[in-house]
């Protein structure tokens, strides 16, 4: 039965075809009310459409009252049916409403209700597209549907195809019956209200069986809606992106290109050449040698292939493929770093302050203000911060910055100080606001209402599902530092029972750093640290053990790692002064110097190590030195023994003559082509050293001699005279 | 046939038959001075079947799209560079795309470090030019020039070994499509339906790279390595059949599974990494292409069949195995390394594994 009354508008979701037919079906037909397959307690939220501030895409959050991680998204574009629909509603202000299932019971049904049958099939359209021989659905949507202008007619053709599909294709999801009734009853009731001309739009899928004079009775949907319970919800717009509507990022009604579907909406003909273009002036950006007449060649390529496919037009993948063998030289490596930009598109939407906001980012910029950030809030270039803990407003702007790293959301970069990291009241920031922060914030609100409670809550998660050692040993550290201290417990029972089981040495000694760093921290801020002086009693000993054997079968990547990971632990172990400590570490880097079999990276650093601290004298040294350098059976070997050695600067070479003489040795006597292959290795550890120390090293090699104290003398760093003599001038003044 | 006699027959004389099939219910349309339509030139590359019921081989054994791209290229008017590692079917590639496009594959620039001026532009007959003085019978047209009189596909093979300056040569030819004869006040321009498709190699050394003045005038297709083990060993099953029809080996010489074997000793050395993704290895220097593969195998048989007496069991295909690989001093720890380590503990490689070591004993 079909009378005039009820039209279903059966769309694909982010169909760029469907919205441009929904809106000519519209006008046609002009409907008096028009039903637009959402959840129905977010209704409130279609007047907000009209608001010059509400540029899409944008997405409809909707989240449980008392439980924010039970939340959902609606995502629309300018090319949503859905969202043409409401416009068009809006317009001609006819009244629309949402007419899906509320999401409080959907957040219910998912609760107690999961019940999915056997040989399901999500994504019915594949077989129709396996059918026509088309790698996937939506490029068979894409060509079959969306491209074709049919104009209003199309629906009648989606509803005939759908019906045929359902009936043949064993599908259904229990929850879809309780939706379909749902938008039975709904339609029913706005036909009980006198409406007389309903437009309905929902998904393709769902087109055949909601006509209630046709599908299903009212007493069936009745006992099928029966007794539903629900949660209570709350719904907001929030800003989204093109990149979280592209399905590589794992939205599940994604398209691949959300640009590619905004260029076929507002250009129709000219898409293919408005997309090209654009992707011309991208790669122009990047400084890749692009014209005119490239685009026009991609264009025609893409034309002619999709030709030779029998394609109604180019669709993505010809367009893609155009481009990279017109304006790339077929390089898919040099596209794939453009992929994001070109495919999918950069567009983030906006809302504007009348929306309801999630509290987390009232709380958030409550704190900005606090802590006097506001002016670097939401600016596109980086700044450098320089914040001095002893004073209050900037400990708390640290504060924030952890904890904002915590959630997830990297505003601020710590930079490494050059002497001494962590030691100190100072802390190095680098601020670099993006525009994806937005979306991240309305994300984070899910694990809480403020800024430290969503932190928390987020750790207190990870900390169920992270196994990986130095990831939680830095969640520690930046917990400490971001002032959750009530976190330090069971960051630390979670360390010691994955690093009970744990052999690795790549997992173990990553942690030591950041755990002596907490140590530290904690106990100056007076806090229980027995848990973790404990875990490191523990660690360090075993890390001792492992090490020597660990040196002797690393492959050349894991040995820079271990190099790495070695030197971060002798330079906190020096922190923490503990003699017991520093005498295992010691024992097991002379194994590994003197280990016949070590990495000749990890021997080398083992022995500097051990002559700064003053553990191996100097004689010994070069006699180690000669023999590790005279290795004749591999070039790399000695260059990597000094690769190694001389990564703490060249001072032992200002100071000792013997090694000097020893390398100067080695040097003349290995082969012009042996020194031909390691010398990048060599360049790479002498660039290391300052300027001053190779100019004292050349002019001490020059002499061959060793250097009188006028010469020691000029190893000197302008920088520091600089700060020196103020405090000089202070001193001589008082 | 007359034919019969020659080593290696160009494709539209191998597969005449299948052409011919082709062209006798193509209806699609054609552009200017192609033989077979774009859909009917897909179908020979890739294989099929006519309505007939004539079988037509698949010439190429990798991506669709990728043939497809080429195709659709030949249909704009800009030149198509076919461009990877040895071994990617490059010229296999162009040679059946001009001959099913053009009925004719011998129109081909051979670009070596050597090639001049008049192989791509004109050269003189220089009796003729003394005699006569310039003129049109004393010129003497290049591959290049015949294909724009002709309106058809002219090939260069590695471009990228041709001097830069006579690479760009080719540019007024592919940009203005004509030939300016400054000499004679002429000029020679191209008929509908002429192309040009080049194949080059980027990663070898002692080449010149393109231009980018002459690189905007070709659409790039990049060729890869065939993605799959068993694509492989089809791959190279079949060429080095097709290669001893030619000279008349028995086909059998080497079986299916050594086949197997060697081919998976350079997809692991050439990728770094097992079959399985488990285990990294140390790659030699060689590339170690699909085209090496092609002719370790070859060798290999021809050992086998020649010195039956003092070659046993799988001592040939060691020797082509470590043969190859070993094309530097330093490739000898990769490969002592994969043969101590993946090799010998193997099932079913034990005898390989021996023959190796003793070939590399013997070194």
């Amino acid at each position: 039965m079909k009378t005039d009354q009820l039209r279903i508008f059966g769309i694909r979701h982010h169909g760029a075809g469907s919205a441009r037919n929904v809106v000519t079906a519209l006008q046609q037909y002009s409907p008096d009310i028009i039903l637009v397959e959402c959840p129905a307690d977010a209704e409130q939220l279609i007047p907000f459409i009209n608001d010059r501030f509400l540029i899409p895409p944008v997405a409809i959050l909707i989240y449980n009252r008392n439980q924010h991680q039970q939340h959902v998204y609606y995502p629309f574009t300018l090319f949503s049916p859905e969202w043409q629909a409401m416009l068009y509603a809006n317009n001609e202000e006819i009244p629309a409403r949402f007419f899906d299932l509320p999401q409080g019971q959907s957040f219910k049904l998912s609760e107690y209700r999961v019940k999915k049958l056997d040989g399901v099939i999500r994504d019915p359209f594949a077989f129709l597209a396996d059918a026509a021989g088309m790698s996937d659905s939506e490029r068979w949507w894409d060509q079959y549907i969306e491209q074709y202008q049919h104009g209003a007619d199309v629906f009648e053709t989606v509803l005939d195809l759908m019906s045929e599909m359902r009936q043949n294709v064993s599908h259904e999801y229990h929850i879809n019956e309780i939706r379909e009734a749902y938008m039975r009853q709904q339609i029913r009731r706005a036909q009980k209200e006198g409406f007389k001309r309903i437009a309905v739009v929902c998904g393709a899928w769902h087109a055949p069986v909601l006509h209630p004079q046709v599908n299903g009775s009212l007493k069936e949907d009745k006992r099928i809606l029966l007794g539903l319970k629900k949660v209570p919800t709350k719904c907001t717009w929030v800003p989204w992106s093109y990149h979280r509507i592209a399905r590589h990022s794992g939205y599940g009604s994604g398209v691949i290109s959300p640009y590619w579907y905004e260029a076929l909406f507002s250009h129709r003909d000219k898409a293919t050449v408005h997309w090209m273009s654009r992707a011309a002036s991208i790669m122009k950006d990047m400084t890749i040698d692009v014209s005119p007449s490239h685009v026009i060649e991609a264009t025609r390529l893409a034309s002619s292939l999709s030709a030779l496919r029998r394609l109604h037009r180019p669709g993505i993948e010809e367009l893609f493929e155009a481009l990279t063998a017109v304006f790339c030289f077929g390089d898919e490596d040099l596209i794939s770093e453009l992929r994001i930009k070109i495919i999918e598109g950069e567009s983030v939407g906006s809302v504007s302050n009348d929306i309801p906001a999630v509290p987390l980012l009232q709380d958030l910029e409550e704190r900005i203000k606090k802590a006097r950030l506001t002016k670097d809030w939401r600016q596109h270039d980086a700044v450098e911060k320089h914040l001095d803990l002893r004073k209050h407003t900037q400990l708390r702007a640290s504060h924030l910055l952890h904890q904002m790293i915590l959630l997830d959301i990297p505003w601020g970069t710590e930079l490494e100080p050059e002497n001494d990291p962590h030691g100190t009241f100072h802390e190095y920031w680098e601020l670099n606001w993006k525009p994806d922060f937005e979306m991240d914030i309305i994300e984070a609100s899910m694990w809480g209402n403020t800024v430290k409670e969503a932190a928390s809550a987020m750790v207190y998660d990870a900390i169920t599902k992270v196994g990986k050692l130095s990831s939680l040993g830095n969640m520690l550290l930046q917990a400490l530092r971001g002032d959750l201290p009530e976190l330090l417990a069971p960051i630390t029972q979670k360390l010691s029972n994955v690093a009970n089981v744990s052999q690795d040495l790549q997992d173990l000694m990553p942690v030591v750093a950041p755990l002596i760093w907490s140590l530290r921290y904690g106990s100056t801020h007076k806090m229980d640290v027995k848990g973790l002086s404990d875990l490191l009693n523990q660690l360090i000993p075993r890390i001792c053990l492992l090490l020597p054997g660990q040196a002797a079968i690393v492959g050349e990547e894991l040995a820079e790692d271990l190099f790495n990971h070695l030197m971060a632990i002798d330079q906190a172990l020096k922190l923490l002064q503990d003699g017991n400590h520093i005498d295992h570490w010691q024992k097991a880097l002379s194994k590994v110097a003197y280990g016949k079999l070590s990495h000749p990276l990890l021997k080398g650093a083992s022995m500097r190590v051990l002559l700064n601290s003053g553990e191996q004298q100097i004689s010994s040294v070069s006699i180690w030195l000669n023999l590790e350098l005279s290795s004749l059976e591999d070039p790399f070997f000695p260059a990597q023994i000094l690769e190694g050695f001389l990564y703490g600067g060249a001072s032992v070479l200002l100071h000792h003559r013997e090694l000097r003489l020893v390398i100067d040795h080695w040097i003349t006597s290995v082969t012009d082509e042996h020194f031909n292959s390691f010398l990048p290795i060599l360049r790479r550890t002498f660039s290391r050293f300052s300027k001053s120390e190779k100019e004292v090293l050349f002019q001490l090699i020059k002499k061959g001699q060793q250097p009188d104290t006028s010469e020691v003398l000029r190893i000197y760093n302008a920088e520091r005279e600089s700060i020196l003599l103020p405090v000089l001038d202070r001193l001589l003044d008082s | 046939m007359k034919s019969k006699t020659y080593i290696r027959l160009h494709a539209e004389e191998q597969f005449a038959k299948e052409i011919t099939a082709l062209v006798k219910e193509d209806k699609s349309p054609k552009p200017a001075n192609w033989k077979l339509s774009p859909e009917a030139v897909l179908v020979y590359i890739l294989g099929g079947k006519t309505k007939n019921g004539i079988t037509i081989t698949p010439k190429y054994f990798g991506q669709q799209r990728l043939v497809e791209l080429a195709i659709a290229t030949l249909l704009t008017d800009r030149a198509l560079l076919l461009i990877g590692v040895p071994g990617t079917a490059k010229t296999w590639l162009s040679e059946h795309l001009t001959a099913a496009i053009t009925g004719n594959s011998t129109l081909v620039v051979q670009g070596t470090s050597g090639t001049g001026d008049d192989a791509i532009r004109y050269g003189w007959n220089y009796a003729r030019l003394l005699q006569e003085g310039p003129s049109k019978d004393a010129l003497v047209p290049s591959p290049v020039m015949r294909a724009m009189e002709a309106g058809c596909i002219v090939r260069v093979e590695e471009l990228t070994r041709i001097p830069s300056d006579i690479q760009d040569s080719l540019i007024t030819i592919l940009s203005e499509k004509s030939l300016p004869i400054p000499e004679l006040n002429l000029e020679v321009r191209a008929r509908k339906g002429f192309n040009l498709v080049a194949t080059a190699n980027d990663r070898d050394k002692g080449i010149h790279d393109l231009s980018s003045a002459l690189q905007r005038r070709f659409n790039t297709v990049r060729l890869p390595l065939p993605a799959s083990l068993d694509q492989e060993v089809e791959i190279v099953s079949y060429r080095v059949a097709e290669l001893n029809k030619g000279i008349e080996l028995p086909q059998d010489a080497v079986s299916v599974q050594d086949i197997r074997k060697l081919v998976t000793v350079f997809r692991e050395l050439r990728s770094g990494a097992t079959e399985d993704g488990k285990t990294k290895i140390k790659s030699p220097s060689g590339t170690l292409s699909t085209a090496e593969a092609i002719s370790a195998i070859h060798s290999t048989q021809s050992m086998a069949y020649y010195f039956a007496s003092s070659q046993k069991g799988l001592l040939p295909l060691a020797e082509s195995i470590v043969g190859t690989i070993l094309k530097d001093k330093q490739d000898r720890i990769p490969l002592e390394e994969y043969v101590e380590t993946q090799m010998k503990t193997r099932k079913g490689w034990k005898k390989l594994y021996e023959a190796c070591q003793q070939v590399m004993n013997e070194d």
